[in-house]
């Protein structure tokens, strides 16, 4: 009995994002009625989830190494508006979004850079981070949203391949399969987790660790850049304030997933099932009629039960 | 006859699925100093814990000054004067040494401390322990072992009856042991009774007067320490007779030089030069913070060095990086296994290949077929018990997390092996083991260095010993001459 018990705890440990999402699908599917499950509803989940997965991917590289950033949201807002900027000013499309990219890297890097070199914790340096790209994205946007974005652009956040799944989820399942692929089968992957078990082994065992947290700071940059231009194209506009509570539902996601705070843990597929939990509560309390002071106050709970089931579990497994 | 201060009755602890104690009764004397003896995970923690009331035992009884308790609360413990002093400090780095010693206890009115009082009995009792530390200072200033003695104060600080030392000599150089022992036979005076832990058995004859032995969770005997020897105490702990504790080593040291050191300083070393050859196990002797660890930082370039020069391989080494040392196959064991040398919530496996994955790899994919015969291969090798690869390694014990950081160096390929306190916290059974290893991979044409503050263990393993003092490299003996008290002369700076 004793050992049935135990085998319960596990599973309950180990799948305790899944259940979460299945204990939401269950009582929205009871709120809200078969309205909840139609293709229409599900579709709108799918979208929700498709941007702020993609970066929660990336972010989840930083996270894994035991780097909290805050200021995804921000670096995220200002992919999009750099871009639409240099469109404005006649820069090819292309070459602009390229841009975007390129500048969320280069802060991520930044803030890596000086959390390396004034030994000060990347989750304070990122806030500050956040709070000066926030700054910048208002000054160049001049405190608008940019539109007359081109048409060409509009495929990446709008379209559909067979008028139903969304290219850019699509894109987000590549995504997923690829990051997977890197945590579990290759020596980058080892290093990363290696690197957020404990600095101090890492590099005793011959890992330069500094090399390994600005490669992540890169991965990090470009995912979070790209899920800002997916954002960009689907808004078909680019504005300083679309980072909204992005920062924090990215590490919520990513804690929901069993990504550790405190780095060294995690799994894609946790990370994936972290990001529908949050779409599917922004969705399903929005047809309840919730509105989004209300809803905020739901995901600031939701990181809190993430953190705490994140150190319930760590501890659950100390005991053993 | 001495009043009985303790009395265990059949005390027994399950953990799910383990039996952790089972029945062990003992008792202790007033003014006694009691040694408990085991192997890791004999039950001795376990039993500790139910005194000092972090356990709450399954069945038995406890009676404490004369009273029968079935359990035990630490506030309990406190009044009766029943305290601990562990591995692991229990102190507040950035608060002065007599805050810490009166910490929880302070004199005074109730709502002022009475600071001078503090101040006044803090050195009083400092004098009484015959050391010199200013008790205003903070605590993060003192050397681990001064830390250790702050602890032991501020059991004393109690009015203590029974007093829990656990493996207090580990940070502890030789002077200081015997300061601590000084306090001990002052205090043993005084009618308190002591139950001491030490791996280290030649302590257990020098201050213990009786010793009760565990194994498996059982006591498995009892006895006057001047009425046994230690084959005997060796056998009950292990259960089997431990004939050769040291390998028969024939060294198999040969002319090639596959490390050398010149004038190295750096990190507190000081001008140290010395030469390593292929097949050779070359001790490094020296008390603790005589810079040992802090050298083999410096050859290890985990920490850089200042001036001199390194040689591996008769070629100039520039490496300024851990993973310059690794490339060059040189290794490092860490003394701190647990916080420097493994990633306790990783697995076997992955441990094991942390620092040669890139070889199972192509075009950064890991080969994992590659990786696991690797890893199964070093696994058999070095007898690393564990009931998968995919275990954690902080559920596996000191003695297997030592093997499994071998194997991990060996999977670099390395040939100079840098052993850094290589036997610490491991029990007698397994230190063979690891003496075997060691010995082994010198034959197998390996270069050892092997840093130890036990002198025993040097004897016994080393083809010659080289001496450290304050930084500075003080002498080298060789094999013909190996002689602990030389050694001890030599480290402490008086020849």
């Amino acid at each position: 009995m004793k050992k049935v018990l135990n085998t319960g705890k596990n599973l309950l440990s180990k799948f305790s994002a899944q259940l979460i999402l299945v204990a939401l699908i269950v009582y929205f599917g009871v709120e809200c009625g078969a309205a909840f499950f139609s293709v229409n509803n599900l579709i709108s989940i799918v979208r929700q989830v498709t941007t702020m997965g993609i970066a929660a991917l990336g972010v989840s590289f930083l996270m894994i190494t035991g780097n909290l950033d805050f200021s995804t949201g921000q670096v995220y807002a200002f992919t999009g508006t750099l871009a639409a900027v240099l469109y404005s000013q006649g820069v090819p499309i292309v070459a602009a979004m390229a841009a975007g990219v390129a500048g969320a890297i280069v802060i991520f890097c930044f803030t890596c850079w000086i959390s390396i070199r004034f030994k000060i914790s990347r989750l304070v340096v990122s806030m500050a981070m956040g709070t000066a790209v926030s700054g910048l994205s208002c000054i160049l946007a001049h405190n608008k949203t940019i539109y007359g974005l081109p048409e060409s652009i509009k495929w990446l956040g709008q379209g559909y391949v067979f008028n139903l799944i969304p290219i850019s989820t699509i894109i987000f399942l590549v995504l997923a399969v690829i990051v997977a692929f890197v945590f579990r089968k290759t020596y980058l992957g080892r290093y990363l987790f290696a690197v957020g078990g404990s600095d101090d082994v890492a590099r005793l065992s011959g890992i330069n660790v500094n090399r390994i947290k600005y490669l992540a700071s890169i991965i990090a940059g470009g995912l979070v850049g790209v899920a800002g231009l997916v954002c960009m194209s689907r808004t078909f506009s680019g504005s300083p304030f679309a980072g909204g509570s992005l920062s924090s539902d990215v590490i919520s996601a990513a804690v929901l997933g069993g990504v550790s705070v405190t780095g060294g843990t995690g799994k894609t597929s946790g990370i994936v099932t972290g990001v529908i939990i949050i779409g599917t509560l922004s969705v399903g309390l929005n047809m309840m009629g919730m509105n989004t002071n209300s809803q905020d106050i739901f995901k600031g709970l939701m990181l809190l039960v993430a953190v705490i089931i994140d150190v319930l579990s760590k501890r659950q497994n100390a005991k053993q | 006859m001495a009043k009985t201060v303790l009395s265990l009755k059949g005390l027994s602890k399950s953990f799910p699925g383990v039996r952790a104690l089972n029945q062990v009764s003992f008792t202790l004397q007033e003014g006694e100093t009691l040694a408990l003896l085991g192997e890791n995970g004999a039950g001795k923690s376990t039993l500790i814990k139910c005194l000092t009331g972090a356990n709450v035992p399954s069945e038995g009884t406890i009676e404490l000054l004369g009273k029968e308790y079935t359990s035990i609360s630490p506030i309990l413990a406190r009044k009766n004067g029943v305290s601990a002093v562990y591995q692991e400090f229990n102190l507040v780095p950035d608060l002065p040494i007599v805050e810490n010693v009166f910490m929880g206890n302070n004199p005074g009115n109730g709502i002022v401390v009475d600071y001078k009082q503090m101040l006044k009995r803090c050195r009083e009792v400092f004098d009484s322990f015959g050391i010199d530390i200013d008790p205003t200072a903070n605590v993060s200033t003192l050397s681990p072992a001064m830390m250790q003695i702050v602890e032991i104060a501020k059991a004393i600080m109690l009015d203590l009856k029974i007093l829990i030392l656990d493996e207090p000599t580990a940070p502890l150089t030789q002077k200081e042991t015997e300061i601590l022992f000084h306090i001990i036979r002052e205090q043993k005076k005084k009618g308190t009774a002591f139950i001491y832990i030490s791996h280290r058995l030649e302590e257990i004859f020098e201050i213990c007067d009786r010793a009760v032995i565990l194994r498996d969770g059982e006591k498995v005997g009892e006895t006057l320490i001047r009425d046994t020897s230690r084959a005997e105490l060796i056998r009950m702990m292990i259960g089997r007779e431990l004939t050769n504790y040291y390998p028969d080593h024939v060294s198999k040291a040969t002319e090639e030089v596959l490390l050398k050191v010149e004038n190295l300083s750096g990190n507190g070393a000081e001008n140290v030069s010395l030469e390593l050859h292929r097949g050779e196990i070359l001790g490094v002797a020296g008390l603790v913070g005589a810079g040992r660890t802090e050298l083999m930082n410096v050859i290890f370039c985990s920490v850089p060095k200042t001036q001199g020069w390194i040689e591996i391989r008769g070629k100039a080494f520039h490496g300024s990086q851990p993973w310059h040392a690794i490339a060059e196959g040189v290794a490092y064991l860490p003394e701190d296994r647990k916080r420097l040398g493994l990633l306790l919530d990783k697995s076997v496996a992955s441990n094991m290949t942390l620092a040669s994955i890139k070889r199972f790899c192509r075009f950064g994919v890991i080969n994992q077929k590659k990786e696991y015969d690797c890893i199964d291969s070093y696994c058999k090798k070095l007898k690393v018990k564990t009931p998968s690869y995919e275990k954690e390694v902080q559920h596996l014990s000191g003695g297997n997390q030592q093997k499994v950081i071998v194997g991990k160096w060996l999977a670099t390929n390395s040939d100079v092996i840098i052993f850094d306190e290589p036997t610490r916290g491991i029990d007698v059974g397994t230190k063979h083991e690891i003496y075997e290893i060691i010995d082994q991979l010198a034959d197998e044409g390996h270069a050892i260095l092997m840093v130890s503050s036990e002198f025993e263990e040097l004897i016994g393993v080393a083809d010659r010993i080289v001496v450290m003092s304050e930084g500075k490299l003080v002498g080298q003996v060789e094999k013909d001459r190996f002689d602990k008290e030389l050694l001890l002369d030599m480290a402490s700076g008086d020849r």
